[in-house]
């Protein structure tokens, strides 16, 4: 059977089945995207979940068929549009060029997009950090809360240090009260720059673009040692952030193993200073419950041998770092996509009025 | 809302109800006069839209984008005017009445159940590309309604549409229909598309990622590729015209839900404020 790579009944084919993959995936909670609700389709659908997970409709957009169905996609495109590029050296109409032109460099500006999209997958880096106030972190990968490096990405264009200096809840943009953090980078070089970075403005430093994280809370820095005084642990623990019925909750624990304790922490905002902020101390040692109160920062607390205090009390943030080299080509497919319909678009009115005029 | 822009919202909407059952009476008694009554009533709910959306912008010193009781009624708004143009220009026009009235109806009678208090811009919403993303959002969603009420007169039969034309003469060339729904539908495949492409450079600047797959970002992406589908089948693969007026029904369905119906269903970064 030989395949007609340039029909339109390919291209319909073709996209109907993108549409259907895409629909499928609003429906079926994707990983990576709708964690939650995975675990809620586990538990309802038991062992027949199995079927998701084996077809891999739990992750539709990296599964093979996705890949195949876009690469086919991008060859009924190629062979459509080469075919319409002959056809219309041929045609005498100005208008009717125009609008042929208008629908190549549109289905080429998808192909564009495509290329940008893939190579910017292959090349790009992505990572995130989770920093204290004061913290300083390193361009490692354990210094990183997650990263994710393209299979070709260089680590040779990257090397900087970066310093959160401060996290805002209440700075002021335009009469305006929104989250921000400064941060200090730290160039190889020796080169330090500071700025402030919130949602809309990011900063861009040494080709990287650092963007304001999508979550940021309280760290307190826990402190127990025995009666001895022995510090036994001494951290700044990031409380993560959990909203139940709309209203946030600044909870985490930690686990001392050579003591066989667990520390419960939760920070209790007493307004909008930081300094007010309460902390409700939890202790289990052994699994059992020995110790539920609540301390200001600088309080010790003397419970069953250990003591537990708070002595600094500061705010933490997520810092997104991206480096997109090839965005501009997916953005440049975008606005060069509408300008090929919008060609077309105009010619083709223009064309239905000097026909109605004719006639 | 204050009680000057709750009186000319109402005043809107019962224009638009007034217009839709001044519209269906004329197609039943086929009275050509009372047609063009209707256009003026629609002529007038724009107006009170317009004044609405100036008292809520000036009150809240940002175009009313924001809530989806705005996103709602400057949909309408856009609805309206393409209407207007359309009665300006175009030859297709009086018997486009019945449907737009129905959809303006519905479209402000949904907006009247929700919260009408305005929102504070938040600092992810602050930016430009808002009113370009929101401003093309709401006109591409006009123009794929103004394409299935085209849609809907045609499928209400030639029959029909020819008996109200021998009245007066100014009625629309039932023929010419499918082309104009489709011009419209590639209006608004070109709108849609500038949106979609505005709103990923904003996220971009805003969150550091330019495509999320996120519930709005899917289904808005779903609205489109039906587009598409729709026009390949009409240009590509000659399906009938019924066939393709119900395509784009159906897709403009979609286009609804993925503007207001998504936040129902999924959690969403797109929460309205």
């Amino acid at each position: 059977m030989r395949i007609n790579f340039a029909s339109t009944r390919l291209a319909f084919f073709l996209i109907a089945s993108l549409l259907a993959l895409i629909i499928l995936s609003a429906v079926i909670p994707q990983r990576g995207i709708a964690q939650g609700q995975i675990i809620d389709w586990q538990e309802t659908l038991g062992d027949y979940y199995a079927v998701i997970n084996t077809l891999a409709l739990d992750q539709i957009f990296f599964a093979p068929y996705f890949f195949i169905v876009l690469g086919l996609l991008a060859i009924n495109l190629i062979f459509c549009k080469v075919k319409r590029f002959r056809s219309i050296l041929k045609l005498e109409k100005t208008l009717l060029k125009a609008r042929h032109l208008g629908s190549i460099i549109f289905h080429l500006s998808l192909l564009l997009i495509m290329a940008g999209v893939i190579l910017n997958y292959l090349y790009k880096f992505e990572g995130i950090y989770g920093l204290t106030e004061g913290q300083t972190a390193n361009d490692i990968a354990k210094d990183y809360h997650r990263q994710f490096n393209g299979p070709f990405y260089s680590e040779q264009s990257r090397r900087f240090a970066i310093t959160l200096d401060k996290v805002y809840t209440d700075y002021v943009v335009e009469a305006k009260e929104t989250n921000a953090v400064e941060v200090t980078l730290h160039s190889p070089l020796g080169d330090e720059s500071t700025e402030v970075i919130y949602l809309n403005k990011p900063y861009e430093f040494n080709g990287l673009e650092f963007h304001l994280g999508p979550k940021n809370g309280y760290s307190p820095e826990l402190l127990v040692s025995d009666t001895s005084g022995m510090v036994l642990f001494r951290s700044f623990v990031r409380l993560s952030t959990q909203k139940t019925d709309g209203e946030a909750k600044y909870v985490d624990y930690v686990l001392i193993d050579t003591e066989n304790l667990k520390v419960g922490l939760e920070a209790i905002p007493q307004g909008t200073e930081l300094d007010s902020t309460l902390l409700e101390i939890s202790v289990e040692k052994n699994e059992l419950p020995l110790y539920l109160d609540t301390l200001a920062v600088g309080e010790v607390a003397t419970v069953g041998g250990h003591q537990f205090s708070v002595p600094r009390l500061r705010r933490w943030s997520y810092i997104d770092v991206l480096k997109s080299p090839y965005l501009g080509l997916v953005f440049f497919g975008f606005w060069s996509a509408i300008g090929g319909m919008v060609i077309g678009f105009v010619s083709r009115l223009i064309g239905e009025r000097k026909k109605r005029d004719f006639n | 809302m204050t009680s000057t822009e709750s009186i000319f919202f109402w005043l809107a909407t019962l224009s638009t109800a007034l217009a839709f059952g001044l519209s269906a009476w004329a197609t039943v008694i086929r009275k050509n006069a009372v047609l063009g009554l209707v256009r003026i009533v629609l002529i007038a709910a724009l107006l009170f839209l317009t004044v609405q959306g100036i008292l809520r912008w000036t009150l809240t010193g940002h175009p009313p984008f924001v809530t989806l009781f705005e996103s709602m009624t400057i949909s309408v708004w856009f609805v309206l005017l393409i209407y207007i143009a359309i009665d300006l220009f175009a030859r297709n026009r009086i018997a486009l009445t019945l449907p737009v009235g129905l959809a303006s109806m519905l479209l402000l009678g949904w907006a009247s159940t929700l919260p009408t208090d305005p929102s504070p811009l938040s600092a992810t919403l602050d930016n430009v590309w808002l009113f370009i993303h929101a401003s093309f959002a709401t006109a591409g969603a006009a123009a794929f309604v103004i394409a299935s009420s085209f849609s809907t007169i045609y499928l209400l039969g030639e029959e029909r549409m020819n008996s109200l034309s021998d009245l007066s003469g100014k009625l629309p060339e039932y023929r010419a229909l499918p082309g104009t729904i489709l011009n419209f539908v590639i209006f608004g495949l070109i709108l849609w598309g500038v949106m979609i492409v505005s709103g990923s450079i904003w996220a971009h600047a805003a969150w550091g990622r330019y495509w999320a797959w996120d519930p709005i970002e899917l289904w808005s992406l779903i609205s489109w590729l039906l587009y598409s589908l729709v026009l390949h089948t009409r240009i590509g693969m000659k399906i009938s015209t019924r066939l393709f007026c119900w395509l784009t029904i159906i897709a403009a369905l979609t286009v609804m839900f993925a503007l207001w119906g998504v936040g129902y269903l999924y959690e969403t970064i797109h929460s309205y404020g």
